[in-house]
Formats: structure tokens, sequence, C-alpha cells
């Protein structure tokens, strides 16, 4: 402690001889069991929430018979909230009678803030499945509110389509185009005013279904 | 916005730490009654607030912790879907997904629609500008 407290630098972490090279060193053989090291740490690789209990804190909550229905934390929540208060007011004439006996009461305290902090924890999983619903709820309004623009954007090119009275299919019209243009290829000449005439016409249309739409 | 759980436990803290300064505030700015016939005792480390501050400043601590108290127990009372057992949730999870599948499909048929119509606007466009052509060309 001293050295790391005189030395310009502070010390590598411990593990650093495990990593010296050039000095062929094992590294420390896998914890058994499903459980790992980090920092100097050991965890658990399961992600679990372990009772109160295996950190010897009292538990001060009665579970409901069911474990699945949540609905007892509720009350157990507001008990150990009104307890809390309770405490606190002990300790407070306690502090102004005989202070030096505090640390039963302040334990006491620390044990009810301990439980309500677990009990808040366990439900976690049940807020999360809650939030997933709302998240689901809301895609699915804002998929449905996308259908709906689609299929309005859809109708009303129909319509517009619809009020030019063109040929529906492009494929076909041009095919048309090809055949008449094959067939009246020597009478070029007599055809292209009606090319003009017909094509004039279908721009008036084009027009007019645009002026209404404005 | 955090959650609601969070918000719970981050007041619950809040209160502890209100806990924690009332009893500071108490210990170290509270006045000396002298006993019978001696003379009142005083700490240096210790500067007492005048009477009528320290009664005031003692309500409003009490108050916190009580307005704090209301707070943990109308955060409690919102908790979501308290009623709801874990089975409920997973059948509305699995009713939305096959509802957000059939959503998904129409919208894409819808798109694909939009798509097609948009090609025969173009297709359209294209054909008048062609025979426009052809007019000034002839």
């Amino acid at each position: 402690m001293d050295s790391s407290l005189s030395s310009a630098f502070p010390p590598p972490p411990s593990a650093y001889s495990s990593f010296v090279t050039g000095v062929p060193r094992p590294p420390p053989p896998p914890l058994p069991g499903p459980r790992y090291r980090s920092f100097g740490m050991t965890w658990d690789t399961t992600d679990a929430l372990p009772p109160l209990s295996a950190a010897g804190i009292k538990e001060l909550f009665t579970t409901s018979a069911d474990p699945a229905d949540p609905s007892y934390r509720v009350s157990e929540l507001s008990a150990l909230t009104k307890s809390l208060l309770i405490k606190y007011l002990e300790l407070l004439g306690l502090m102004s009678t005989a202070p030096e006996l505090f640390p039963p009461l302040v334990e006491d305290i620390r044990t009810i803030l301990l439980n309500m902090h677990h009990l808040l924890n366990e439900y976690r999983p049940h807020q999360a499945r809650e939030s997933l619903i709302l998240m689901m709820e809301d895609q699915l309004d804002r998929k449905l509110a996308q259908t709906e623009a689609s299929k309005q954007a859809c109708q009303h090119m129909e319509h517009v389509l619809s009020s030019l009275a063109l040929p529906a299919d492009p494929a076909a019209s041009t095919e048309l185009e090809n055949s008449s243009s094959l067939v009246g290829a020597s009478s070029h000449h007599t055809r292209s005013s009606d090319t003009a005439a017909s094509a004039r016409r279908a721009d008036m249309r084009v027009w007019a279904a645009l002026s209404s739409q404005l | 916005m955090t959650d609601r759980l969070t918000q719970l436990q981050d007041a619950v803290d809040q209160l502890a730490v209100q806990f924690y300064s009332a009893i500071h505030y108490l210990s170290t700015h509270h006045d000396f009654v002298p006993l019978d016939g001696s003379a009142k005792v005083s700490d240096p480390q210790l500067q007492p607030d005048d009477p009528a501050v320290f009664e005031s400043a003692k309500a409003e601590l009490a108050r916190d912790i009580m307005v704090k108290t209301r707070q943990i127990d109308l955060l409690i009372a919102s908790l979501p879907g308290a009623g709801v057992t874990e089975q409920d949730q997973l059948q509305r999870v699995q009713r939305l997904e096959t509802e957000l599948e059939l959503a998904e499909q129409e919208r894409l048929r819808w798109l694909m629609r939009r798509k097609e119509l948009l090609a025969k606007c173009d297709s359209i466009i294209l054909q008048l500008t062609k025979s426009k052509n052809d007019i000034s060309s002839a």
C-alpha cells in the first residue's frame, strides 16, 4: 500500500504476472460451474435475481401462493412504506432520549429499504413484458396507418388515371403503338395528323385531370 | 423519462437521503437547554439556529418527508399492469405478433400496388411526351 502511494504511477493490476511476455505461465483454470472471473470478482453467468435470504437479509414480505400473480407486491410495498416511516419516527424518538441505542433501528430501516428494492427488482420482468406490449401496439398502429395512407394514395392515383381514360395497361398500349407503326410505315404522313389530334386530346385530358387536382 | 419502477426506486432512495439529512440538521443546529441551576452548555462545532428558524426548518423537513412518502404511495398505486398475470401478458404478446405479421403483409401488398400505379403514371407521361415530340417533328 505504501509503495503504491509513493510511486509516481499506480501499480499494474495484480493479475499482470499472467500476461508478462517471455514467461511461460498458464492462465488460471476456468472456474467450475456457470461462473466467470472479471476484475478479481466472480460472477454468475445465469442472469437470476437471488432471493434476499441468499444475501443474509430478512424477507419482510409474504409472497402470494400463486407465483405468477404479481398483485401481492403492491400491497406489500405500501405496507413496507408505512413501516419505514414508523421505524424512522421510532429512531427520531430514540435519538432524543438514548442516542447510543440507534444501531438496531438503523439496521431495521436498512432491511426495509433493501426489501423494497428487492420487491421492485422482482417486478422488472413484469414491467419489461408490459413495455414490450406497448411497443408492439405502437408498431401495429404505425403499420396500419401506413397501409391506410398507401391505400388512399392508390385510390387517388386510380381516380386520376381513370379520369384520363387512357389505356390502363401500359404494356398493351405500347404494343398497339408498335404494331400501328409497323403497319402505317408507308402512310406516315396521313397518320401523323391523326396522331397529333389524338395526342392533343390526351394532352387536354391530362391538363383537365391535373387542374382538377390543384 | 425513466420507467415507473426506476422512478419508484429513486424516490425510495431520496426518502432515505431525506431521513439522513433531517437527522443531520437536527443534530447540528439544535439549541441547548440548561439544566436547573447550571449554565447553558455550548459546543464550538455547533451553531444553534434561531428558535423560530429551527422550528420552521423542522416543519419543512417533516413536510418534505411526507410529500415524498405520498409520491411513493402514488407511484406504487400506478405500477403498470399490476392486475395482469404473466400468462395474460405472454398471450397478449403472441396475439400482437400474429397481428403484426398480417399488418406487414397488407402493408407490403399496398406498397406494391402503389409502385405499379406509379410505373403506370410514368409510362403515360413518357407516352405523352413521345407523341408530343412526334407532332413537333412532323
